[in-house]
């Protein structure tokens, strides 16, 4: 009898391979990432602080971080282990490209929505800014995925932002990150690294949830 | 099932001079002087249909050689391969499937000067452009040449296969097969097997994935197919289920000192198979893996003693 298929047999990489890609993003783009991280939990304070941002500088950055993924982590880093990068490269791509449109054409203030309406959008941007650094660090805290450097917590960031923004942008920009929080969940869960797969798989419920509770705000 | 006595001429290291009388008989292929120099003691089998012979072990890519750009691991891989050959080890396996793999490959054949140890063994992997993806791939490992083509997973193998008989024919290749995995796809491969003129396939065989047995084993032997085993540990699982599991007598008996070597033990005791590629990311495995070969092979009934101990494990 054919021996089954695991999950874990679509993976092309060992668990240590696919760590390591953090470490050397880090050893050599390090600060710059903890300067992104830093700049991203100012903007969250002031957030949360004042309820809003200014749309332009915030997609503008946003659109730059997804390209700086791309090229610096994706392309670099991870296509060389899977061929299946190859197909996300454009997507990446064209996600900036969505963000620096929608900053140059106009610029809306990005408002967290009020009361209860906000959680969504916040633990996303939490968990993208913070909580998925400390799930990633392992022995070596180098290692941690970061905002601006990796893209799981890119997508959730790009994720806790949509509530913020109008109607019909949200739904354009969601797909991407969506769809790539599916992808790497699954990786994530063929590695079983259950907590980082769980976070990631239901990032896009909870970015769908948020987006429609602020929509009924909007509307209300 | 039919197994080979121990005292089968498979089942002994080739001499030096029946090495050196294979290389005076054949076009002489630029990795056996280094076998018969270095590998006194590594047991070699034949490639039915040719006088040449191979190291009854061999080593797997799939995975563990996939480190990408990493220097570090890059040279922890170079490193495998170097213990691989110290042990009188010859075929690397790969794939364009497998990532970065073939191009770390070449990086360690160059880094150890070894490209004259190896017997290149590699696939196609497209409905496309073959010939383009073979250019490719001996870029990655840095050769011209390929001892070893096979159609991967049978993917267009009715386009492919002919394509490789051709290099074949033009002296650019040596050997044509193809290859399956997982236990699947055996019905097309044993049509191919009994239709195409192929030298080598690969499969999946172990002690706990015996479908090969029934069919496919014995016609490779009744056609003159050589065979190249995968997945021989089920990509480690197997390995690292028995891994607290005390070893049974037989092992005693087949001087075996782990869980891995009665495995390959087990699957070159069967007459057919030519070389199992274990794949691994430890030089201490590696060179375990090749001991394997050495020593005595088990009986019939000390093969079902192994499978029997598996099971209940």
């Amino acid at each position: 009898m054919a021996e089954s298929y695991r999950l874990a047999d679509f993976l092309l990489f060992s668990a240590r391979v696919y760590d390591r890609l953090f470490l050397r993003h880090f050893e050599v783009f390090g600060a710059l990432s903890l300067l992104l991280t830093l700049a991203a939990l100012l903007a969250l304070g002031a957030l949360l602080w004042r309820g809003r941002l200014p749309g332009r500088p915030a997609l503008a950055a946003l659109a730059g971080v997804w390209l700086w993924v791309g090229a610096s982590f994706l392309w670099w880093l991870y296509l060389p282990i899977t061929w299946a990068i190859g197909w996300w490269l454009p997507l990446f791509g064209l996600q900036a490209l969505l963000l620096a449109a929608l900053a140059w054409r106009s610029s809306p203030a990005m408002m967290l929505p009020r009361r209860v309406e906000a959680v969504p959008a916040t633990l996303l941007l939490l968990g993208g800014l913070l909580l998925w650094p400390l799930l990633t660090t392992g022995t070596d805290w180098r290692g941690a995925a970061l905002f601006g450097a990796a893209p799981d917590p890119t997508a959730l960031v790009s994720l806790g932002l949509l509530p913020l923004l109008g109607q019909r942008t949200r739904w354009l920009l969601l797909p991407i990150p969506l769809l790539w929080c599916g992808f790497s969940g699954a990786t994530l869960l063929a590695l079983e690294r259950w907590a980082t797969s769980g976070v990631l798989l239901s990032a896009p419920l909870l970015a769908i949830l948020g987006c429609g509770l602020a929509g009924r705000q909007a509307h209300a | 099932m039919h197994r080979r006595s121990a005292d089968h001429p498979l089942n002994r290291p080739w001499r030096r001079r029946e090495l050196l009388a294979v290389g005076a008989s054949a076009a002489l292929p630029v990795w056996l002087p280094a076998l018969a120099t270095a590998a006194e003691a590594m047991p070699q089998r034949p490639i039915p249909g040719s006088e040449r012979g191979i190291p009854a072990v061999g080593l797997g890519s799939w995975i563990t050689f996939n480190v990408g750009s990493d220097p570090q691991l890059r040279d922890e891989c170079a490193a495998v391969m170097a213990a691989f050959f110290e042990e009188g080890g010859a075929v690397i396996d790969s794939s364009p499937m497998y990532g970065s793999s073939p191009a770390v490959i070449g990086y360690g054949l160059d880094k150890l000067e070894r490209h004259d140890a190896v017997f290149a063994a590699d696939k196609v992997w497209t409905e496309g452009d073959g010939a383009a993806q073979v250019r490719e791939s001996l870029n990655d490992w840095r050769r011209s040449r390929f001892e070893l083509l096979q159609v991967h997973n049978l993917v267009a193998w009715r386009k492919q296969l002919p394509l490789l008989r051709e290099m074949k024919a033009a002296g650019e290749l040596g050997f044509v097969g193809v290859t399956t995995s997982h236990g699947r796809r055996h019905e097309a491969l044993e049509q191919i097997m009994r239709d195409e003129p192929v030298d080598f396939v690969q499969l999946t065989y172990n002690p706990v994935d015996r479908e090969a047995e029934q069919r496919l084993l014995p016609l490779a032997e009744d056609r003159g197919i050589a065979v190249i085993v995968n997945r021989p540990f089920r990509r480690g699982a197997l390995t690292e289920r028995l891994a607290d599991i005390p070893l049974p007598d037989v092992a005693r008996e087949l001087e075996a000192r782990s869980w891995a070597q009665l495995i390959l033990k087990f699957i070159l005791a069967h007459p057919a198979v030519t070389c199992p590629i274990p794949a691994t990311t430890r030089v201490d495995h590696v060179r375990e893996n090749l001991r394997a070969a050495r020593g005595p092979l088990p009986s019939e009934r000390q093969c079902e003693a192994i499978a029997t101990a598996i099971r209940a494990a």
